[in-house]
């Protein structure tokens, strides 16, 4: 729930938007994680995918760099470290099929790389299931109607906070952004909402989907601490520079640089459950 | 309260009433407006009698605010003060009072004096004659009495800014501000302003001394104050004087018109973005004076004639009601009633609906006592309240925030002689502010949403204050007085405690600010003290004449401010919610030190002030990153504070006589903040590093020319240059979840593009109308509201730097006729 948008929508004066070229200076060189333990309701699988890349020039339009040659260990509290392999297919992914995620358990990512340590412990969130997935015409009155969008009701564990991510593949093919207007991350709060069966709700409202399409909708659990870094990363990937987006600033990450401070690592370590639903779009 | 109970307008006047005069008979029987002091100190030498009274127009009664009044033969004098109220203190006998005031005609006129008394002068309006005004141009006086110690106001004159170009024809009180020195805007959008790098937060705004918090039309685009219905804009920058309080940076103090007190007059407006009318005349029996005037934007009328029916079934437009009543209580006394209502509706299909307004109302007593004691009582109201609507979950659900203020105050002025005054008062706030409330529209439904309600927050601002303003012979004036302010937060409330007593904590592994760890709370009943927060704010201002026109200027001012804007963005918005000082949330606090020089050049054709300041500011607000500011229930975990300063030097050449009118305003400054992790030197927003604040704009030229072409037409333009905004580029890029993200260097680190733009504006009457035709930013240059980066919506590999412009070349046209 974001109000702000209202107000975007309103701001329609003509306002005009231009490329423009610009001298940008060269940063150095981050490194940027997206590692996510998963623990997949209803089936028991011991892999894990982690993906390291590197910053690289503002305007480089290349492929982000893979961080190659890291050493990445993910230990939990039961003892218990783990080593992840680099692929030899896909450079900067790191794989295990050894490490099955278990409900709250707190997990140490600890990745050295070029000299440098980095690390950030996060524990694994429950999940509720998805109880159905189904294709409707869209619920919200913005935007356009046409196409189904891809829908589902599931039930909010009661008494305590929760929050959401969603991800949502079409054909195999993950969608980044739910709508061409917003680039977020599609996240929400609980708010108004806990212990509620919530209904007809379509993370990715704003893409149709074909009939014939395969859909897949994963539900995942944040922390608190994750969601604000997704929130934070949704401001500045949808910041368009109008007077009702917030000031343009380093989205920061949850992990931490232990050997120098200075070069702050990118990106993030979160462990959740997920929660699947395949449907095919009659 | 029951707040469904308070909806209707009409329950809500009755509500401001009530509670004001349930207040009003709570005012201590020491209110010092009915006792005049028994036993003054007559510093008067015994023959001398006190004359005192109101300058008034000839045309309409209306007061003339900062009228001369001065005497043949005699040292005294005396100006109006801002309710036209004038005092000087002369021997018995015959004189020969001169009366001037900025567009009026002179008052030459005999009085012979045998005793104190109460005399109203009067002073005809100029007409635009240019010959009249040459010969006057050794009459007229300066915008500010030369010797006064009064020093960074600015007045604004509403005659002229009619004249000078606006945005769609719409006159903007506020968005004029932006023309003089000290005064800066974020946004082309906006009306949002900073004045001498403070926030848009730090500005009091006042509509006859009622406050109003969010002064915008159309997301910001416009302000509240219709200019039909307004008089007089005051802008304190600083030197603020010790009767006003509760915000940082400045005081903006507009007052309605009080309406014809001779005849029935009425205008029409049509412009391309709203049209406005206004009626006034005398109250029967001539016992005073009322003036309504409204105005509506009809943005949904042209919705409505499209094709597509989703277009047409949507709704965009605002209006505003102005009113205001003077009646005369026997020669001495006025009672004022004024009243504000506006409101702004947005709805988009069925369910999803915005709309926010304000309303205001002022009651208040003034009265002459004993020819010396000038004195106001003043219960002021004001309401401002926003509804959203959508749905979650494909249901209907709607949001609303609200604050309310309740102020009384009693402000006295005591004239002990010519230029010796003291004045002291005292004044109380109720708040209550609701920051959000979400539940079903349909409140029967439950079953889908849970309401989400955020705590109300009560607080009590009080303030007593004593200001002395004395000519210390001829050369030296002075005023120095000091204001005692608290804020209490009462309950019921729920406070949070959280570990080490840190709501905000530095996370030095990561760099970030992160909400602090809960540990426990506690509840307090309703009316208990939950915290209170005071202080002393010391206010001095000096003047030393150098010549008979000229001299130098010195001020001192510290002021403090219980109420703050929690806004993350960039401009502030309707939706943003004012959080009030707690456990937590201290006040914000400014010192201020200016220096100045003013003086009149060739003959009074020329006004020349030079003004350099200094300020430094504590306890400043930011919001740590990620952290929604909205319907958080402990807000204080989203909130850092820091100190910041600003420094500047202001030139303002106004030519005021003769053909050409206008001014040339520039500002050199710079504003600067810093938020620092708790304990540490090095940590925090930008590294623990002063940046620059958003406002802060290096270098700031405006030109204000108005020329009259003939008898019929009028041509105006304004020209402003300045420094781009403090903005902040990226040194690299990297991908997360397949969204390309910018990692940026330090804040603020870079500026925008030099911004520059050129208005003009041609009008001509005939008759009882006028047309007039402008064009905003007539050289189409597309200044950059911000550059922004993304990623490319064809390519998702490729980033890009975007210019957002807020506006190309904008024609206008408006038709006003007066009756």
């Amino acid at each position: 729930m974001k109000p702000i948008y209202l107000l975007a929508m309103c701001l329609s004066l003509g306002a005009c938007e231009r490329v423009v070229a610009l001298d940008l200076p060269e940063g150095p060189k981050q490194l940027v994680v997206e590692a996510r333990i998963e623990r997949v309701r209803g089936a028991v699988t011991g892999e894990q995918r982690f993906r390291l890349t590197t910053t690289d020039n503002y305007f480089s339009n290349n492929a982000p760099p893979p961080a190659r040659g890291a050493t990445v260990r993910v230990g939990d509290d039961a003892g218990t470290i783990v080593t992840f392999m680099e692929s030899l297919t896909e450079p900067g992914v790191y794989t295990t099929s050894l490490m099955t995620g278990v409900l709250g358990r707190r997990y140490t990512l600890q990745i050295d790389w070029q000299g440098d340590r980095y690390e950030a412990t996060e524990a694994l969130e429950p999940v509720p299931a998805i109880d159905t997935l189904y294709f409707q015409d869209r619920t919200s009155t913005f935007g356009p109607k046409l196409g189904k969008r891809a829908t589902i009701d599931f039930r909010d564990p009661g008494g305590k906070k929760n929050y959401y991510v969603w991800d949502q593949y079409v054909n195999g093919v993950r969608q980044v952004v739910p709508d061409s207007t917003f680039r977020v991350r599609v996240i929400a709060p609980d708010d108004g909402l806990d212990g509620r069966r919530i209904r007809r709700f379509q993370p990715y409202d704003g893409i149709p989907v074909a009939s014939g399409s395969q859909v897949l909708v994963r539900q995942m659990a944040l922390s608190e601490s994750m969601y604000r870094y997704y929130f934070a990363l949704s401001d500045q990937a949808s910041n368009d520079g109008s007077p009702f987006s917030v000031p343009l600033s380093s989205v920061r990450s949850n992990i931490a640089n232990r050997t120098r401070s200075d070069r702050r690592p990118l990106g993030y370590f979160m462990a959740t459950e997920v929660a699947e639903a395949r449907a095919a779009v009659p | 309260m029951n707040t469904a109970s308070t909806r209707s307008p009409l329950l809500r006047v009755g509500w401001i009433l009530g509670a004001a005069l349930a207040l009003t008979t709570t005012v201590p029987a020491s209110a010092p407006a009915q006792t005049p002091p028994s036993s003054p100190t007559p510093r008067a030498v015994p023959d001398r009698v006190r004359l005192s009274g109101y300058i008034r127009n000839t045309a309409n009664r209306e007061v003339v605010r900062y009228a001369l009044v001065a005497a043949d033969g005699e040292p005294s004098r005396g100006q109006s003060n801002e309710d036209g109220f004038y005092f000087i203190q002369l021997s018995k006998g015959a004189h020969r009072l001169l009366v001037r005031a900025i567009g009026f005609v002179p008052l030459d006129t005999t009085i012979t004096l045998d005793g104190s008394r109460t005399l109203d002068l009067t002073l005809a309006p100029a007409t635009i004659q240019l010959t009249a005004l040459k010969v006057q141009a050794d009459l007229e006086p300066q915008q500010v009495d030369p010797a006064a110690p009064e020093m960074s106001v600015a007045r604004l004159d509403l005659k002229t800014i009619r004249k000078a170009p606006s945005v769609l024809g719409e006159v903007d009180p506020i968005r004029s501000l932006t023309l003089l020195p000290g005064v800066s805007r974020s946004s082309d959008f906006s009306t949002a302003f900073s004045v001498r790098g403070g926030s848009a937060d730090q500005n009091l705004i006042l509509l006859d001394e009622s406050t109003i918090y969010n002064p915008a039309h159309v997301l910001g685009f416009l302000s509240v104050f219709n200019s039909d219905a307004i008089d007089d804009v005051t802008l304190y920058k600083g030197a603020i004087p010790a009767r006003f309080g509760g915000r940082l940076s400045s005081v903006v103090d507009i007052r309605q018109r009080e309406g014809n007190a001779n005849e029935f007059a009425g205008s029409a407006n049509i412009g391309l973005l709203a049209s406005r009318a206004a009626f006034e005349g005398p109250l029967p029996g001539k016992h005073g004076s009322f003036l309504v005037a409204a105005r509506r934007s009809y943005a949904d009328l042209f919705l409505r004639a499209s094709s597509n029916k989703d277009i047409r079934d949507n709704v965009a437009y605002f209006y505003d009601v102005n009113a205001k009543m003077n009646i005369k209580l026997g020669q001495n006394g006025v009672l004022m009633l004024s009243q504000y209502g506006g409101r702004d509706e947005f709805k988009f299909g069925e369910q999803t609906s915005a709309n926010w307004g304000n309303q205001s109302g002022t009651i208040r007593w003034n009265q002459i006592v004993a020819n010396r004691l000038f004195s106001k009582v003043t219960v002021a109201g004001s309401d401002y309240d926003y509804k959203l609507g959508f749905d979650v979950t494909a249901k209907p659900v709607t949001w609303t925030s609200r604050i309310r203020s309740l102020n009384v105050k009693v402000d006295e002025a005591w004239h002990l002689g010519d230029r010796n005054i003291i004045e002291f008062g005292a004044e109380r706030t109720q708040h209550e502010l609701k920051p959000g409330d979400v539940r079903g529209t349909n409140s029967t439904d439950t079953t889908t949403f849970t309401p989400v309600r955020i705590q109300q927050r009560q607080g009590i601002a009080s303030a007593l204050h004593i200001g002395h303003e004395v000519d210390l012979g001829d050369r030296i004036s002075i005023r120095y007085g000091v204001r005692y302010s608290a804020f209490d937060r009462v309950g019921a409330a729920t406070i949070y405690r959280y570990a080490n007593g840190q709501p905000v904590v530095w996370s030095a592994n990561v760099g970030t600010f992160q909400p602090g760890r809960v540990t426990d709370s506690t509840k307090f009943a309703a009316g208990k003290s939950v915290t209170r927060a005071s202080g002393f704010e010391p206010r001095v201002s000096a003047r030393f004449g150098l010549t008979a026109a000229s001299s130098l200027k010195a001020s001192y001012a510290r002021t403090l401010q219980y109420l703050n804007l929690a806004s993350r963005t960039n401009s502030s918005t309707p939706l943003d919610i004012w959080e009030p000082i707690g456990p937590y949330v201290k006040p914000q606090r400014a010192d201020q030190f200016a220096v100045g020089y003013s003086s009149t050049i060739a003959n009074r054709r020329y006004e020349l002030s030079v003004e350099g300041y200094y300020k430094n500011l504590y306890n400043t607000l930011e919001f740590i990153d990620g952290a929604d500011v909205l319907l958080n229930p402990r807000i204080e975990t989203a909130i850092i504070q820091g100190t910041g300063r600003a420094y500047g030097m202001e030139f303002y050449l106004r030519k005021r006589l003769g053909t050409t009118t206008g001014w040339i305003s520039y500002t050199l400054a710079r504003a600067e903040n810093r938020f620092l992790a708790p304990g540490l030197r090095d940590a925090g927003i930008n590294d623990g590093r002063y940046f620059p604040a958003p406002s802060d704009k290096t270098h700031d030229l405006s030109v204000v020319a108005i020329r009259p072409l003939g008898k019929r037409w009028s041509f105006g333009s304004t020209f402003s240059l300045s420094s781009g905004l403090p903005t902040t580029y990226p040194k690299s890029r990297y991908v997360v979840d397949g969204l390309l993200v910018a990692e940026f260097g330090a804040r603020n680190s870079t500026r925008l593009p030099v911004y520059h733009r050129l208005d003009l504006s041609l009008s001509r009457k005939w008759g009882r109308g006028e047309v007039q035709l402008g064009v905003y930013n007539a050289y189409n240059r597309f200044n950059a509201q911000s550059i922004s980066f993304r990623q490319s919506q064809t390519n998702l590999l490729v980033s890009e730097a975007v210019r957002l412009s807020i506006f190309g070349a904008v024609p206008s046209i408006s038709y006003g006729l007066t009756f």
